[in-house]
């Protein structure tokens, strides 16, 4: 999935400068195509002065969940399902991304502490099944004079203002975030400790050497805490996932967008699976799938080896996007077939960047025993095609 | 002039050729006012001139008055922006790490921070600049102007990521020829800076471009690395929902002792307040000349009556009502004031091409700088000047339409019961006048410091004199005629007898003179009295020999601080016997925010001069050393503070009080400002900053020489000023002079009303005395005579009213000094008399009334007797 996400990193990130540029966020009828047209034009660094993943390396923690300042790329993606005592549910979605806006050779030591070279940009959205309703909002900063970070020691720690995941202890983390109408706090813990993706943490993504990325994820994290909506508060427990990622790398020109899904079994395995969408309608061979088993331990499936169904579709009022909305996934080597759905079919996110992201149930059977869990699905490149922007 | 049969001959045949009832249409009534005023050329140029120079002051005070709050409007608008709040610092500033606390708190949302600093640009002089530090990532939520198109992504890009780069206003860039990616050099702290051109800011309308002119954008990093305030904010701007007051409370409550949240208004106000008072002054000289000029009005009007008494008979017996005689005679008023007024707002204009530089050039100095210039004519002021004026000149000629109205359907009363009737006229004004002065008196006793009761009671003091002044006028001419008569004979008899005999008109011409003297002889002596009361402060305030500071864009001590390696030089020099530094910078106590200064000078006690004190000197200096505090007088009596009571202030390490051990006299701010002992200071703020040196040098040292010598020599990278005692100086008493340059022509100008006054009352006399001059010539009395008795009335006419005028002027100059200065700036001027002042404004009484005279002499000697008789 590193693949994808840098997609929409990269995408979100080229916005977020040029919407800085344009000082204001867009109203919803602004064209996105409009706003990404001048991308082209920035005078961004290349992203060959920048550090490139070449080799696996050795993870250190919490000291690695920090910020890789020498990448150009890095994200700290947190979605989860929750609950409440009278079953309830409620999906959110926080993500911190960073872009660094100077490469390493050109930083200079500056007086003072405010100088930028890296920029962060968080989503917090809130999805409210019983009121089908959907809560996003954007924040964005510099990575300076402390008002955005991620840092690794003492204790990890992810921020953008008030928006933060703090760590507490070994495996145990705070969440919050706030917008005037909803709000989050949640103490996570993780079960399953470090998943490192591809082979050791070291994710390729193409043929070419350093196109690639580090990826660790925490695909299973106990969530209590409390949500408010509007004047609302609600006791909540359920599951987190947590993927963080550092790269500098570029995609293929072919590649149009993504569909990506983390599911959290009741067999206490977890289920992350993309497919890459190439302009021609097909899947692009790199897309990949990973079984997370209860005690750790990854299976991978490249796309040969999984099949996606799309059984219906759902089309954006907003926007006009038309995002596929219901799916059948099977594994044929696990004998694993899975009926997904959208808690709810409007989870879009209509903020610097349009993309689909949302809160989704699955079921069905693995061999001879029926599975189901709640997951995240992420769909872009259905707003506009992402080619030629980055 | 039309006579009496004329205006029946006309009649009759306008009756017949309209078969009309009436005979005054309205149409025709246009007419023949039109027609007076055309025909009598030379009053009707002079009563204009009148209403239009006394539109034209007040327009042209109105215009700066108006352009400089414009300015500062425009120069705050665009830098507060959508701003409800602001945190403002209690000392040196904002911390870097609090405003991350406040964000990661989630206390505050809608947050900007901001650094600002004043920056000039070597090539352009006199200009301030503001480098506006701002994190253009939540900026857009508060300021618009440079949204859209003006800050594209290359130009955001590089202001963020490249040191040193600036966004310039298009006017800038067009007037000094920049170019995105060009340089620029600056002055900002002291020192010269090049920046670099990131981008041009373009305005979306026109009032967006002004507000942009004076303002240079940057990153905050540049912001900070450029004024020298690394790891400081100078503000927070916040954006707080309305509907929800507490907020402001909650967020006060959150934030460390020395922050305070303000809300903009009260922010802006109490800055605006400080030259309101200015203001106010300014606009209450301005109607001055309008008051002379209603005098004139006055008087003018009232003469056309009397010359027409006759003329009004006859129109009465032809069937003309009364109130169509009132009509006629507040039309020509009203014509008299349209035309007038319009010639003074042009005037107004042009004059306030001088008026707005000095005004805005005094309001920077002494309040707040302002980084807008052009603001274009504000509409408004025209339109209150035309206003004023048409209204002033119709209320003026309200009496005598009043009088016209009341002439009887027969012939007019004769001259000499005109002026018995005028002798108790003279007795009840004289009454009134002293009510009037009584009544002003006791306005100034009503407690509190409001500046508009001052300005009303001292126009009903001066309005009271001015009726008082008709029967002073009689005891004076009385009084003089045997000494007139025995120094010029039978024409100095005659001169006062011919001015009591038309004294119910002479009588108004010499109050508007003796007022307008007045005025002058009165803010003559308060300038004089200021001037004297600064310098013997200076004295004993300025001790050292030689000072130093950074150059900013106010007269006020700078609050830049000064590169502590220049102290560390000064400690080297060997003609230095001693180093004061001094710390001024800005803080919050419980009456909003001071100046408060550091000082370790343990003299301090002795270079104060004191108004009210704990004690001695050494007692003084002793109870700062203790954590004191002195205040300046300004200040005490702004905020209603007096000695033992205590300062309140918002400090790092928390609130704390602080006695006030003495209240001090100054005069370098209406603001105030307040000292501490530096120890106390630094105890309290941790602050160890610089912002003005005071050097002894050793006996038989030239401070000039060791000024220069040091300007020379100090190896920093700052433009320091370094001025020798005399020099400094010298410069404050040049903003003195600067602040009281339009003082000084606003009362010139009205005295130039005043003498237009008098010329057109003489003329109007002679004009009516033709007949009588006819039958003087006819029993031979010369030319030169009569030039003598035209002289001598005129010039007795210029002695009453300089006489009068002196103690009127004494009177006002306490006024000014114990009420309006007062009040308006809080300082106490010591009282200073030059009698040359006085001598000087009856010499200028006399010169006007014989100026005014010399055009009436030559025309009426150019008349003839025979065709001055045939007069009727």
């Amino acid at each position: 999935m590193s693949k994808q996400k840098s997609f929409l990193t990269l995408g979100l990130v080229f916005l977020t400068v040029f919407l800085g540029s344009q000082l204001g966020f867009p109203s919803e009828d602004q064209s996105v195509v409009g706003q990404t047209g001048t991308i082209g034009e920035l005078d961004i660094p290349v992203t060959g002065e920048f550090a490139r993943a070449e080799a696996p390396m050795l993870f250190k923690f919490p000291k690695d969940h920090g910020a890789h300042d020498e990448f150009q790329t890095e994200w700290w993606y947190y979605t989860g399902n929750l609950s409440t005592e009278s079953g309830r549910r409620f999906g959110y979605q926080l993500t911190f991304f960073r872009r660094a806006i100077v490469p390493p050779q050109m930083r200079i030591e500056r007086l003072s502490d405010w100088g930028v070279e890296q920029v962060y940009l968080a989503h917090f959205a809130l999805t409210d099944v019983q009121n089908n309703r959907f809560y996003a909002s954007e924040k964005i900063g510099r990575g300076a004079a402390g008002l955005a970070g991620a840092v690794g020691e003492p204790v990890y720690q992810v921020w953008l203002d008030n928006w933060q995941v703090v760590q507490l202890g070994d495996n145990e983390y705070l969440m919050t975030a706030n917008t005037e109408e909803v709000a989050i706090e949640m103490s996570l813990t993780n079960l399953k400790g470090e998943i490192l993706q591809g082979d050791r943490g070291y994710s390729r993504k193409g043929e070419e050497m350093g196109n690639a990325s580090y990826y660790i994820s925490q695909t299973r994290l106990e969530s209590r805490g409390e949500i408010r909506v509007a004047d609302e508060v609600f006791e909540v427990k359920g599951l987190s996932w947590m993927d963080h990622e550092f790269s500098t790398s570029a995609l293929g020109e072919d590649q149009v967008g993504w569909d990506w899904f983390a599911l959290q079994l009741s067999n206490d395995m977890e289920l992350m699976l993309f497919t890459l969408r190439k302009d021609d309608g097909s899947v692009d061979r790199f897309s990949s799938a990973t079984l997370i088993l209860p005690d750790g331990q990854t299976q991978l499936f490249s796309s040969d080896e999984f099949i996606v169904r799309v059984l219906d579709q759902w089309k954006s009022a907003k926007t006009g996007a038309v995002y596929p909305s219901k799916w059948v996934i099977q594994i044929p080597s696990l004998d694993l077939t899975l009926n997904v759905r959208p808690l709810i079919p409007d989870q879009e996110l209509v903020v610097s960047y349009v993309y689909w992201e949302g809160a989704v149930f699955s079921e069905g059977k693995m061999g001879d025993s029926s599975v189901n869990g709640y997951g995240y699905v992420e769909l872009t490149g259905y707003g506009q095609s992402m080619r030629g922007r980055f | 002039m039309l006579t009496a049969w004329q205006i029946c001959a006309m009649g009759i045949w306008l009756s017949v050729m309209n078969n009309s009832r009436r005979l005054w249409l309205p149409k025709s009534l246009v007419q023949f006012t039109v027609q007076t005023l055309v025909r009598r050329k030379w009053q009707s140029i002079l009563i204009l001139l009148g209403v239009a120079l006394g539109v034209a002051v007040m327009v042209s005070i109105d215009l700066a008055n108006a352009s400089a709050s414009r300015a500062f409007d425009l120069s705050t608008e665009v830098i507060t922006g959508k701003a409800t709040h602001q945190i403002i610092p209690s000392g040196s500033g904002i911390r870097d790490e609090l405003y991350a606390r406040l964000r990661r708190s989630g206390t505050v949302d809608l947050a900007a921070p901001i650094v600002s600093t004043y920056v000039s640009i070597p090539t352009i002089k006199g200009q301030a600049y503001q480098l506006l530090g701002i994190d253009p990532f939540v900026d857009r939520m508060f300021r618009d102007y440079w949204l859209a198109e003006s800050l594209g992504g290359q130009a955001f890009f590089d202001l963020l990521t490249r040191p040193g780069s600036v966004m310039v206003s298009l006017n800038l860039a067009e007037r000094l020829g920049l170019k995105v990616g060009g340089e620029l050099v600056i002055e900002a702290a002291g020192r010269e800076q090049t920046v670099w051109i990131a981008g041009i800011l373009e305005p979306k309308d026109r009032l967006a471009e002004r507000s942009l002119d004076g303002i240079l954008l940057a990153d905050i990093a540049t912001a900070q690395e450029i004024s020298g305030k690394v790891g400081y904010l100078d503000r927070i701007d916040l954006i707080l929902p309305e509907e929800n007051p507490s907020i402001a409370k909650i967020i006060q409550s959150q934030l460390p002792p020395e922050l305070r949240l303000e809300t903009v208004e009260a922010r802006q106000g109490s800055v605006r307040q400080m030259s309101e008072a200015f203001q106010l002054n300014l606009s209450a000289l301005s109607l001055l000349a309008l008051v002379v000029g209603l005098f004139l009005i006055y008087n003018t009007m009232t003469f056309s009556v009397v010359q027409r008494r006759d003329l009004f008979g006859a129109m009465r017996c032809l069937g003309v009502t009364r109130r169509e005689l009132f009509f006629l005679v507040t039309g020509e008023a009203l014509i008299i004031g349209v035309i007038g007024s319009g010639l003074g707002i042009l005037l107004g204009v042009l004059l306030g091409r001088n008026t707005v530089g000095m005004v805005s050039q005094t309001i920077n100095d002494l309040y707040f700088t302002t980084t807008v210039q052009a603001v274009g004519i504000p509409i408004e002021s025209l339109i209150k000047g035309g206003m004023a004026g048409v209204l002033a000149t119709l209320g003026a000629a309200i009496p005598p339409a009043i009088e016209a109205a009341s002439i009887e359907p027969r012939l007019a009363l004769s001259r000499s019961s005109l002026e018995r009737k005028a002798d108790s006229v003279i007795r009840v004004l004289a009454a009134g006048g002293i009510l009037l002065i009584l009544s002003g008196y006791s306005v100034f006793q009503i407690p509190g410091n409001n500046l508009v009761f001052g300005f009303g009671g001292t126009l009903l003091v001066v309005v009271g004199i001015a009726m008082l002044s008709p029967l002073l006028m009689k005891f004076l001419l009385i009084g003089l005629r045997p000494l007139m008569e025995k120094v010029f004979g039978f024409l100095g008899k005659m001169a006062p007898g011919n001015l009591l005999n038309s004294i119910s008109r002479t009588s108004v011409a010499v109050s508007a003179l003796m007022v307008a003297v007045a005025v002058t002889i009165g803010v003559s002596l308060m300038i004089d009295s200021f001037r004297f009361t600064v310098t013997q402060w200076l004295e004993q305030t300025l001790q050292s020999d030689v000072y130093i500071s950074v150059p900013g864009f106010n007269a006020n001590s700078s609050l830049l601080p000064i590169d502590p390696s220049v102290i560390e030089q000064l400690e080297k020099r060997d003609d230095i016997e001693r180093i004061d530094t001094l710390r001024a910078t800005r803080v919050v106590s419980q009456v909003g925010e001071v100046n408060l200064s550091a000082t370790f000078n343990p003299q301090i006690g002795a270079e104060r001069i004191f108004r009210e004190a704990i004690g001695g000197a050494d007692q003084i200096t002793l109870a700062m050393q203790q954590g004191g505090v002195i205040i300046s007088e300004p200040l005490a009596n702004r905020a209603n503070l007096k000695v033992g009571d205590q300062m309140v202030f918002h400090t790092p390490k928390g609130v704390q009080s602080f006695e006030i051990a003495g209240i001090f006299y100054d005069y370098a701010s209406s603001e105030g400002s307040m000292l501490m002992w530096r120890d106390v200071y630094l105890q309290w703020w941790q602050d160890d900053a610089v912002t003005a040196i005071g050097l002894r040098l050793k006996e038989g040292i030239n401070p000039d020489e060791a000024a220069r010598q040091i300007q020379e020599k100090l190896q920093t990278d700052q433009n320091l000023l370094v001025r020798a005692n005399a020099s400094l100086r010298k410069d404050v008493m040049e903003v003195f002079d600067r602040t009281f340059a339009i003082t000084a022509a606003l009362r010139i100008l009205a005295t130039l009303v005043a003498v237009i006054g008098i010329l057109s009352t003489l003329s109007l006399l002679q004009i009516e005395k033709q007949r009588e001059t006819g039958i003087l010539k006819a029993l031979g009395v010369t030319g030169k005579e009569l030039w003598r008795l035209v002289m001598l009335e005129t010039g007795l006419m210029g002695l009453v009213a300089g006489l009068l005028a002196a103690p009127t002027g004494f009177v006002l100059a306490i006024i000014l000094i114990e009420v309006i200065n007062l009040r308006s700036f809080g300082w106490t001027i010591l009282l200073f008399v030059n009698p040359l002042a006085f001598l000087l404004a009856l010499v200028l009484a006399l010169v006007a009334a014989l100026v005014a005279g010399v055009l009436p002499a030559i025309k009426m000697n150019r008349l003839s007797a025979a065709e001055a008789i045939r007069y009727e």
